[in-house]
């Protein structure tokens, strides 16, 4: 367990929280209206109510690394606390920079490959938790983080986490999320890369947990040839609320990025999910694609997708494609006549639906931690 | 590549037929800027029943009310209190043979190949100059048939129950929006179609809109009411003069598609580079009804136009397609709304777009299906090219579905000309011009085959015309 007190903090970082705190004060949240008719807001958030200070919480990682981590606000975080870090400045956003409990900084040093990945678990037992985890991976630097986020039922509480990823020239770096909170929760997820010269940086974020989940991953390429995929799956049930956003930013020439959003929605739960791609105007011998796919498993479930295409230069290839529908009938049917229960049927088409996102995933250490968590919550869909 | 059905290179290219203006000659023009008295006098003028003033009046104080849309293009440069919003041509409103029609406004649509169309084939023609429409005629049997087509003020006079009934009320509501509002509150002329039960027009009718006056503001009302088991086929192409400063249309089209009916709405829009074309569309189907919009938008420095179909019937369908061209300093700001709300229905959306020289075209959609619209399909798919470096191209489509027995399926691709099929066409011993020509007219066929032959020549000859001196 991990307890800061206020008057720890260098200088620099006390200012730095004034000032948000200041800002906290006067910004608006985040819009949780879109277009005409799609509408997603927690049932329940009031953040004046949400009592600022300490969480309690267990956190373990792999000690066995070659990767530097610093559980404290250190100087080297003064990088990422900067306004290029802010997507978006929101009410939400500055609550979270004034208030942050948690920090985390992870270096891996020039030219190191982690053999192994590392992993990071968080167990939440009281919160609110607001984590700041910084990534800085040096060039030609290769590494795997899986961060976990666990907790019991709590009541109306906040989890918000802001990751800020520094890709290197060079460097390829993957992180794997899963957010498995208690359903009073309310998560903010805020995940932004910066990638540099020939950089490789894979964001795939599992959202299960929570009554109302925002997660934002941005990345942004920022040096030629950098490339990245965005993978986000959620599985919601009961009330659950999801607002998914995911961007590419292509900002040098020859860049590549890919976007992959997939849920399942049961009972009344709600998911939406928008999507950028933005080829800037310099960023010729651009591919950019997006998909979004979503399946209602219920009469009362609802999703909604907004894939935005931002296009200002001709030298690129750009796509983006949604589907939204329930599961086929016909499959149904088929995996019925030939034996199988209408749950088992059901569930086998859902981990059908994952399969092809956990095929593509080409570290076997991710795709079966995903998958267990998978099965667990196909296993809770259908135990509605 | 497939080859057009209009061999594009026989048609002379000639600016002057869309650009030229002839001097003004009007019998009545407003005062610049619009207020209750303007609106009050309007009415006054077209002789209207207590009724319609009301609602001019309420659409006068929406239009004050309502703030200017906060997303899309910047409309910055739209001087409401500069434009003229109500202007009368010196001619005899609806003329009915063509040689009635004064010279200076006949020569125009001459120029535009009205009565030529007519001749050929079209059913009826009406014509609208400035806030007027001068000229309307409909081919005798389908007038024994009882379909009804004359101007939307001629209209109200003849038959004002079906006005009453149809006139923004349950299609376009006054208070959609800002520019709703200020159509309501200033229209003027437009179409007004009615075709009986069972009645199924071969031929289709045809309007042409232009707006002559500087500063003009063009706000015709479309009202297309198309009865149990009838079709009708409706084709309306606009323009405008260059001047220096901008003009304004807010038209506005409501289609009611009763049960089983079906209509075809085709509208080529090629205002001038500095009208703003704030447009609304909107069409009400009812049980197994079929809607279908051709949408062509070329001119104008900003178009903000999203046609929508409202699929409240049963099995009731919706297909969309459209193209929009955005040169300099242009920005097409279109795309297509459905709302499903009946069981059962199906729509599908085909979207192109061009952008060149640093124009801006964005597609902005919606597709919603409501609670307890079960069994319903949609498909969308938008197609943007871009050809040169300096253009953008944006989609924004939205997509809102609270019902799970449903199949949504949306597609988008951006992208330049293929390289290789243009090295293929070079090959072949075409020009470079020549070759991307002929992409850009296959990538537009869809839409061109779905227009009648007069509309097809147009726009071909428009997107020739736009395409002139692309490369070098």
């Amino acid at each position: 367990m991990i307890m800061k007190g206020k008057e720890d903090f260098p200088g620099w970082y006390k200012e730095f929280r004034e000032n948000h705190a200041g800002m906290f004060r006067q910004a608006l949240m985040p819009p949780q209206r879109y277009g005409l008719s799609i509408v997603i807001r927690p049932s329940n958030m009031d953040l004046e109510k949400i009592p600022t200070g300490n969480a309690v919480y267990s956190l373990k990682y792999s000690k066995d690394t070659e990767a530097e981590i610093t559980q404290e606000i250190a100087n080297d975080m003064k990088e990422f606390m900067t306004e290029k870090w802010a997507a978006s400045k929101h009410k939400l956003y500055h609550f979270h920079e004034a208030f942050a409990n948690d920090f985390i900084l992870i270096k891996i040093p020039k030219g190191i490959a982690l053999k192994k990945p590392l992993s990071i678990d968080y167990d939440i037992k009281n919160g609110p938790l607001l984590s700041n985890i910084c990534i800085m991976a040096e060039e030609n630097s290769e590494a795997k983080i899986f961060i976990t986020k666990s907790s019991g039922a709590m009541e109306n509480s906040f989890v918000s986490d802001h990751i800020r990823l520094l890709a290197g020239s060079n460097s390829r770096i993957a992180v794997v999320t899963v957010q498995d909170l208690g359903k009073s929760i309310a998560s903010i997820q805020d995940r932004i890369s910066i990638a540099g010269k020939g950089a490789s940086v894979s964001w795939t974020d599992l959202c299960l947990g929570s009554h109302y989940s925002k997660a934002d991953v941005v990345s942004r390429l920022e040096g030629e040839g950098a490339e990245s995929k965005i993978t986000v799956l959620f599985s919601g049930n009961d009330n659950q609320r999801y607002d998914i956003y995911t961007a590419s930013v292509h900002k040098a020439p020859n860049t590549n990025s890919d976007i992959l959003t997939k849920g399942v929605l049961n009972s009344q739960a709600k998911g939406l999910s928008r999507g950028l791609v933005r080829i800037e105007k310099n960023a010729y011998g651009s591919n950019g694609y997006e998909k979004q796919d979503c399946l209602l498993l219920s009469s009362e479930a609802e999703a909604d997708a907004i894939p935005n295409l931002e296009i200002n230069n001709h030298d690129v290839k750009c796509s983006h494609g949604s589907t939204i529908g329930q599961i086929d009938k016909e499959q149904l049917f088929y995996l019925m006549s030939r034996g199988l229960n209408e749950e088992s049927a059901k569930k086998k088409i859902i981990e059908g639906y994952f399969a092809p996102v956990l095929d593509m995933m080409q570290d076997q250490d991710a795709r079966e931690k995903l998958q267990a968590t998978i099965e667990k919550a196909i296993e809770a869909q259908n135990a509605d | 590549m497939a080859e057009s059905e209009i061999d594009m290179g026989t048609f002379e290219i000639n600016r002057e037929t869309y650009d030229h203006y002839n001097p003004e000659e009007l019998e009545y023009k407003a005062k610049p800027g619009i207020n209750e008295e303007l609106v009050r006098e309007i009415s006054r003028q077209k002789k209207e029943p207590e009724w319609m003033l009301k609602k001019r009046l309420e659409g006068y104080k929406k239009f004050m009310e309502m703030p200017m849309p906060e997303w899309g293009p910047n409309l910055e440069k739209l001087d409401l209190k500069d434009i003229y919003y109500f202007m009368r041509p010196k001619a005899k409103a609806n003329a009915d043979n063509w040689d009635d029609v004064p010279e200076n406004i006949r020569k125009t649509y001459e120029k535009l190949g009205i009565p030529e169309a007519e001749r050929t084939s079209l059913a009826g023609v009406g014509a609208q100059y400035e806030s007027s429409v001068v000229y309307h005629k409909l081919k005798e049997e389908w007038e024994k048939q009882g379909v009804i087509f004359l101007d939307c003020d001629e209209a109200l006079k003849t038959h004002p129950e079906l006005m009453q009934k149809y006139f923004m009320t349950t299609c376009v509501p006054i208070g959609l929006h800002k520019f709703s509002a200020l159509h309501a509150a200033v229209w003027s002329g437009g179409t007004f179609i009615y075709v009986p039960k069972g009645v199924k027009l071969k031929m289709p009718l045809q309007a042409y809109f232009r707006m002559n006056a500087q500063k003009g503001g063009q706000f015709e009302h479309t009202l297309i009411i198309v009865d149990e088991d009838a079709e009708v086929q409706y084709v309306e192409g606009c323009s405008a003069p260059v001047y220096e400063s901008s003009s304004l249309h807010a038209g506005c089209v409501e289609i009611h598609i009763l049960k089983n009916a079906r209509a075809r709405y085709s509208s080529i829009e090629n205002w001038s580079k500095n009208t703003f074309n704030l447009n609304t569309k909107r069409a009400v189907v009812y049980e197994n009804g079929v809607i279908e919009w051709v949408n062509g938008n070329m001119g104008s420095a900003v178009t903000m136009l999203y046609p929508c179909s409202m699929l409240i019937g049963n099995n009731s369908k919706c297909d969309f397609i459209g193209i929009a061209f955005a040169g300099k300093d242009q920005n097409q700001d279109t795309g297509a709304k459905v709302v499903h709300l009946g069981k059962n229905t199906s729509s599908t959306i085909q979207s192109k777009s061009i952008s060149k020289n640093g124009g801006v075209t964005s597609y902005r959609g919606l597709l919603s299906i409501k609670k307890g619209a079960s069994n319903s399909t949609a498909n969308v798919i938008c197609d943007a090219l871009m050809i040169d470096n300096i253009s953008k191209s944006n989609t924004y489509p939205y997509m809102d579905i609270k019902e799970n027995s449903v199949d949504v399926a949306h597609e988008a691709t951006v992208g330049r000309i293929n390289q290789e099929q243009i090295f293929y066409l070079m090959s072949r011993g075409l020009d470079e011009e020549t070759a991307t020509k002929m992409i850009v007219s296959g990538f537009i066929e869809p839409v061109v085959k779905a227009l009648p032959l007069e509309y097809a020549v147009e726009l071909n000859r428009l997107i020739e015309l736009e395409m002139e001196g692309t490369l070098g």
